[in-house]
């Protein structure tokens, strides 16, 4: 089944030298996302394209192997998700 | 003017995160840093102590604007991606001026905010990341504060109430950011001044998106965007009353500049208005009308210290800005301020 998540109402986006930091309002806690997959992954989670979608967009960009991209893209997304960053949503 | 030229180094420990509230601080236990263009000199003082700095019959004049909760988050479409907006103002057309920070709109694209409460179209860009919505609810301010939240600062510790984004005299609503210079004021103070025989009056401007960052390489290039303003027949008849009686027009924060110096002829007098500014001061500006400022401390490659730099000059207010870095001032909407004399 198809997943989708969404960044928190919560959470602040604004951009940084190299990249964007992430300002979670809840626990005042800052995280930096590097220029590159990173951002490209967290700029994603709007709710339009699932994970799966994801995970082609980027193997397709950047013409890398699939299986290394849903490997650590899933698990970037679970990071994002245990640090309440993301939530999933019904679609 | 290159806007290299007011850079500055700001340390990040110095951007005010909370409300000094919440602190268990006073509003007006800020910090006044006030400098003089005649003496070129620099005074730290705290900001109770305005109250030297004003004469009987001199007219303190501040903006009465009350913020709404102008960030909104929603969906483009039928729950397409999720959006935010920043609501700005509305326009002559009825349309409403937003900030979005989303390159992938196009005109016709709907959106809703509030599980539906207010919905509306993407009909105009601007310019990137400035739209105009048409929303299909006439009481958009009222929904806003219901569904929306302030907008709020990169720097600020958490989200607060949008009480702590209000000027405790503030009462037209429409402005989508704090006028931050009028927070130090809190009413027993006001009351001070006026019993000292101050007078204390009110203009409206309902701030917008005056606030965006200057990303162009001279202060000239930017573009700023009208604001609405307002001033009484009352209001303008005191200040020039004031003013030929020789007193000083004081004016609290860069809004009330704007307002004043859009209205005044060249000889400074002021006829009621109501309408928009579209005027952008940056060093070089001849003022018409303004005696004393009071603003608050700004960052670099704002249009904000552009207009403070055309004010107190550029060597004072840098000079100034170097001292209050060392003493530690706070920067920004919940921090110190500045008056130029």
């Amino acid at each position: 089944m198809e997943r989708f998540f969404v960044q928190k109402d919560d959470v602040m986006t604004f951009p940084i030298e190299n990249g964007e930091a992430l300002h979670n309002l809840i626990n005042d806690e800052y995280f930096s996302l590097e220029e590159g997959l990173s951002t490209m992954i967290w700029d994603s989670l709007d709710g339009s394209i699932s994970v799966e979608g994801i995970i082609d967009m980027i193997s397709d960009q950047y013409q890398m192997d699939k299986s290394i991209v849903e490997k650590d893209t899933k698990d970037f997304i679970n990071n994002l998700f245990e640090n309440g960053l993301i939530e999933q949503i019904d679609k | 003017m290159k806007v290299s030229e007011l850079d500055f180094f700001l340390p990040s420990e110095l951007l005010a995160r909370e409300p000094r509230e919440t602190r268990g601080e006073s509003r007006s236990d800020s910090k006044l840093m006030v400098m003089n263009r005649k003496t070129q000199t620099i005074e730290h003082k705290k900001f109770n102590d305005v109250i030297d700095y004003l004469e009987k019959g001199d007219v303190l004049v501040l903006n009465n604007s009350k913020v709404i909760n102008a960030n909104l988050i929603g969906w483009l479409g039928y729950k397409e991606r999720k959006i935010k907006i920043d609501l700005a103002g509305i326009l002559d057309n009825g349309n409403w001026q937003i900030y979005i920070d989303d390159n992938e709109i196009n005109p016709g694209d709907t959106c809703e905010f509030g599980d539906g409460m207010l919905t509306g179209t993407f009909e105009k860009m601007e310019e990137n990341h400035v739209w105009q919505i048409k929303f299909n609810q006439d009481n958009v301010i009222e929904l806003a504060n219901k569904i929306g939240r302030p907008i709020m600062s990169p720097y600020v510790k958490k989200q607060y109430d949008l009480s702590y984004y209000q000027n405790v005299y503030a009462s037209k609503e429409g402005s989508a950011e704090l006028p931050s210079a009028g927070r130090h004021f809190t009413k027993e103070l006001l009351e001070k001044i006026k019993k000292k025989g101050v007078r204390v009056v009110y203009v409206t401007l309902h701030t917008g998106l005056s606030s965006m960052m200057v990303t162009e390489d001279t202060f000239e290039e930017h573009h700023m965007h009208k604001e609405y303003i307002e001033i009484t027949s009352a209001v303008a008849n005191t200040i020039n009353e004031a003013r030929k009686n020789g007193h000083s027009i004081v004016c609290v924060g860069t809004t009330v500049v704007r307002t004043l110096e859009t209205v005044a002829d060249e000889q400074g007098n002021l006829k009621p208005f109501t309408g928009y500014s579209t005027l952008y001061i940056y060093p070089g500006y001849h003022f018409k009308i303004v005696d004393k400022f009071i603003t608050n401390f700004h960052g670099p490659n704002t249009s904000r210290i552009a207009m403070a730099a055309a004010f107190t000059g550029k060597d004072l207010l840098l000079k100034g800005y170097a001292e209050a870095i060392q003493r530690k001032y706070l920067f920004y909407e919940f921090g110190d301020t500045t008056l130029t004399i």
